[in-house]
C-alpha cells in the first residue's frame, strides 16, 4: 500500500513535470527560405491642402503575401519643403520594425508660419523585403528573372490624427510611394 | 452459557431460569467441547449492550495487535499526507518558474520605449513609480500626437499650463515640459499598449 502510493506520488510528479516543461510555447521557426532579400525605400507624403500641418500619426501596413517586409530604418522628411520641420525623423516604436505595420508620429514646435502646406514628403522608410516567390520555378537562381517574376508588396497608410499647431484636428491625405528596389 | 448450568445460576436475571436451563442444553450436545466462561460472559455483555443501546460495543482484541494497527494507520496517513504535499510543493515551483515567462514577452520596449518600459532610480536599486497614462490634453476624446502637439504649443507660447496641473506631467518628473510631450508621442506609436491607437 505505501510503496504504491509513493510511486503513484512519483509518477504524478514527473507528469506533471514533463507536462508543464513541454508546454511552453516554443518559437516557431520560419517554414520558407527566401530566394530573394532586397532592399526598397517608402516615401510617405502627406497633402493638408491650404492649411499648415503641426504634427501627424499613421499607421503604414505592408501586404506582401508572397514573403515579408521589415521595416530597417525611418529618416526624415523633405527638409526644403517642410521648412525644417519635419526634417527629423518620426516617432516610432522599435519592437515594431520587425512586423509587417508601424506607427509614426512627429509634432513640430514651430511657428504655423514655419509649417509645410500642401503636399510634402514627412518621412522616407526602408524595408528589406523577403521574398518566396520564383523558389520551384527557377532552380537556377536567376536573380533577375527571379525579380521580375516577384510580386512588390503594397502599402497602406491609415490615418490617425492630423492637425495645426495648436494641437486642433485637421484633415489631410497621406500616401505612400515605393521607391526603387536596391 | 456455563459448563454446568444446574451448579452455576443464570447470571442473566432477565432470563427465567428454566428458560436459561432449557437453552443450555439445547445447545450442549453430550461430547461436545466446553465454552470457557468468560466468553460467555463477553457475548452477554455485548448482547446487553446492544439491547440497552448504550452505544457502540468495543470488541476487545489483544493490545499489542490494536498498537501496532494503530501505528501502521498513522503511517499511512502520514505518508499520504506527504505525497499530497510534495505534489503541490511542485505545482507551485512549476507555476512560479512557468508563469513568469509568459509573462516576460510582454512590457518589454527597446529602447525609446517610452512609458512601457520601467525606469530605474539613479542608484540603479529601485523602480521609479510608473507614470500615468497621458491625458487627453486637447480635449477632443482622444490621446494621440494632437495632445502632445497642444501640450508643445502651450509651453512654447507660455500658455495656461496650469489647467493641467499634475496629469500634464507625464513622466512624472515633477516639470512640465518638451520632455512630456515626447513621452505621449513615444505611447501613442506604442503598437503593444492596450486599447491604444495601435
Amino acid at each position: 500500500m505505501i510503496y504504491k502510493l509513493i510511486i503513484s506520488a512519483s509518477l504524478f510528479i514527473s507528469t506533471f513535470v514533463l507536462a508543464t516543461s513541454t508546454s511552453v510555447p516554443q518559437p516557431v521557426p520560419a517554414v520558407f527560405t527566401p530566394t530573394s532579400i532586397r532592399f526598397q525605400t517608402i516615401d510617405l507624403y502627406a497633402d493638408s491642402e491650404d492649411e499648415p500641418l503641426a504634427a501627424y500619426q499613421i499607421e503604414v501596413i505592408a501586404e506582401f503575401p508572397s514573403g515579408s517586409v521589415s521595416l530597417v530604418g525611418v529618416e526624415g522628411g523633405d527638409h526644403a519643403a517642410t521648412k525644417g520641420a519635419f526634417a527629423q525623423p518620426p516617432v516610432y516604436d522599435p519592437d515594431a520594425l520587425t512586423h509587417s505595420r508601424i506607427i509614426l508620429a512627429a509634432y513640430t514646435s514651430c511657428d504655423a508660419a514655419n509649417l509645410p502646406i500642401g503636399r510634402v514628403r514627412i518621412a522616407r522608410l526602408h524595408v528589406q523585403i523577403e521574398s518566396t516567390a520564383g523558389n520551384a520555378a527557377n532552380p537556377a537562381n536567376d536573380l533577375n528573372q527571379e525579380r521580375k517574376n516577384i510580386t512588390n508588396p503594397t502599402y497602406r497608410v491609415r490615418v490617425i490624427a492630423a492637425g495645426r499647431a495648436d494641437g486642433t484636428r485637421i484633415t489631410a491625405d497621406f500616401e505612400a510611394l515605393p521607391g526603387e528596389h536596391r | 452459557m456455563s459448563h454446568d448450568p444446574d451448579a452455576q445460576p443464570s447470571p442473566d436475571d432477565a432470563i427465567p431460569p428454566r428458560l436459561h436451563h432449557d437453552l443450555v442444553r439445547l445447545h450442549r450436545p453430550d461430547g461436545s467441547p466446553t465454552v470457557p466462561t468468560d466468553i460467555d460472559d463477553r457475548i452477554r455483555l455485548i448482547a446487553r449492550h446492544r439491547l440497552t443501546q448504550l452505544g457502540p460495543v468495543r470488541v476487545h482484541v489483544p493490545a499489542a495487535r490494536e498498537v501496532d494497527t494503530d501505528v501502521r494507520c498513522r503511517r499511512l496517513a502520514a505518508i499520504r499526507w506527504i505525497a499530497i504535499s510534495a505534489s503541490a510543493a511542485v505545482l507551485a515551483l512549476s507555476s512560479m518558474l512557468i508563469l513568469p515567462r509568459f509573462g516576460s514577452s510582454r512590457g518589454a520596449s527597446g529602447p525609446g520605449g517610452g512609458l512601457a518600459s520601467r525606469p530605474l532610480s539613479p542608484d540603479g536599486l529601485a523602480l521609479v513609480p510608473q507614470s500615468p497614462l497621458p491625458h487627453d490634453i486637447n480635449n477632443d476624446g482622444a490621446v494621440d500626437i494632437l495632445d502632445a502637439q497642444r501640450l508643445a504649443f502651450v509651453l512654447r507660447t507660455d500658455g495656461p499650463r496650469e489647467q493641467g496641473g499634475a496629469s500634464w506631467d507625464i513622466n512624472a518628473d515633477g516639470n512640465i515640459d518638451q520632455a512630456d510631450a515626447t513621452a505621449i508621442a513615444q505611447h501613442v506609436v506604442d503598437t503593444k499598449k492596450p486599447g491604444g491607437t495601435g
